[in-house]
């Protein structure tokens, strides 16, 4: 059970199809831990289904009328009969990579370890070990996921078992989902599958369990800007705070 | 397959096409179909103007959505969603991966891994969901306009709710707001 969620704009946003591919696999990471979240997105989607059937009709008052074609709306005969046609091909179409991403979603990704959401399976298609892990000082790795974005760093974090991050605060948006592992900070403990949204101007000082390493999914809007003086110092009383929960 | 529902039938519910095209391979249906979904699907990928595309880009939009659908018809299940829920979904993951083709964006991300589709689901949810789809026809119908035009430029502008804030003039929190009580209201409803 989940304690830190996507809010319902995050979750409209994300059934909609209007957030940025790397936050959008933020959201399907978490609703692949998290059944209640997948339940909303199933009423959303059922919103957007909507929202296109009543698309061209008359929603309660708006001007909107039905069958006045526009150049919006308008399907000419040429493309009418081109689709058409391209049923025949029945073959060749199924051949094409499109449809075939489609039919591979059954496909176990060959990763060995716990469970990772499927849908990270192509970007990490061996498993976490296989990553290239740069060190980020004594507790904290960092390994870049190739999502595309040129606008955001899309990575997993690594936290060892006990380590502190050190206190950062945020120029950019920073959105986060645990994996595996937990960890805590001011706000709370994170277990797999919590997602954390920190704007930018807030700071913590993320503490991983003591009993495995914590790896995390994480979406930047700008890089982090560490604040503390050093910043692999281990604030003890939170240490002792996290060993004790 | 056998299951004719015993309640009313909706105006909007294109089930029992979609299940004769995917038996039947039937191209009178999928004609009646295209010629129901091609429209507003078009003006669902006009927004694909916006991403550095041309407006042909919405008619290619129509053409792979309509493919999928008479491919991928075999897969459609009227216990889980509705026609138009499962059409919508296939349009959005399209129209994500046109926009990620138009920006060259280089991965191995697809719109399919975004969206997973629901399989592993809990066994109660379809029943549910079910129920939920055919009231939410009701909830729509209902919304005040103003709900309805912000959820209207979300869905099928896809526009996000900062660009509706711009859009509109209205201040980031009351498209929030709108959006909010429009959902919560469905959700109080279904």
């Amino acid at each position: 059970m989940n304690h830190f969620h996507p809010d319902i704009h995050w979750l409209t946003e994300y059934a909609a199809g209007n957030l940025p591919m790397s936050q959008a696999l933020c959201i399907a990471a978490h609703i692949s831990f998290c059944s209640e979240c997948r339940q909303q997105v199933e009423q959303l989607n059922s919103l957007g289904g909507m929202m296109l059937a009543s698309h061209d009709t008359k929603i309660n008052g708006s001007d909107i009328t039905v069958d006045m074609p526009t150049a919006d709306t308008h399907i000419s005969e040429s493309l009418r009969s081109q689709t058409f046609n391209l049923l025949n091909n029945e073959d060749l179409l199924t051949g094409s990579p499109g449809i075939t991403s489609v039919s591979s979603a059954n496909d176990e990704p060959n990763n060995t370890e716990a469970a990772l959401p499927r849908c990270l399976s192509k970007l990490i298609p061996s498993g976490t070990d296989q990553l290239e892990w740069k060190s980020l000082g004594s507790a904290l790795s960092v390994a870049r996921l190739a999502t595309g974005d040129t606008q955001r760093e899309v990575a997993l974090h690594k936290i060892k078992a006990g380590g502190s991050v050190g206190n950062h605060d945020h120029k950019g948006r920073e959105v986060t989902v645990v994996l595996t592992g937990s960890f805590s900070d001011q706000h709370g403990q994170y277990l797999p599958g919590d997602f954390l949204v920190k704007d930018s101007g807030e700071s913590h000082r993320p503490i991983a369990s003591e009993d495995a390493d914590c790896i995390c999914l994480s979406v930047l809007e700008a890089p982090v800007k560490f604040t503390g003086p050093i910043a692999r110092l281990i604030n003890p009383f939170l240490r002792i705070h996290t060993a004790a929960s | 397959m056998h299951s004719d529902e015993s309640d009313k039938p909706r105006t909007d519910d294109w089930s029992p096409v979609l299940k004769i095209i995917a038996r039947d391979r039937d191209r009178q249906a999928f004609a009646r179909l295209f010629d129901h979904f091609a429209p507003k699907i078009k003006s669902y990928g006009m927004m694909l103007k916006s991403q550095h595309t041309s407006a042909q880009m919405a008619e290619e939009l129509v053409q792979d959505v309509m493919i999928k659908v008479w491919l991928k018809a075999h897969c459609f299940d009227s216990e889980k969603a509705s026609a138009s829920t499962w059409i919508f979904t296939i349009a959005r993951n399209c129209r994500t991966d046109f926009i990620r083709k138009a920006n060259r964006i280089n991965t191995s991300l697809t719109a399919d891994d975004l969206w997973p589709m629901a399989e592993e689901e809990e066994p109660f949810t379809s029943l549910h969901q079910r129920r939920i789809e055919k009231n939410i026809h009701t909830a729509v119908a209902q919304l005040p306009a103003e709900q309805a035009d912000v959820l209207k430029r979300i869905y099928i502008d896809g526009k996000s709710h900062s660009e509706v804030s711009a859009a509109t003039g209205l201040p980031l929190g009351t498209v929030k707001s709108r959006v909010r009580l429009a959902v919560s209201k469905l959700r109080t409803i279904v």
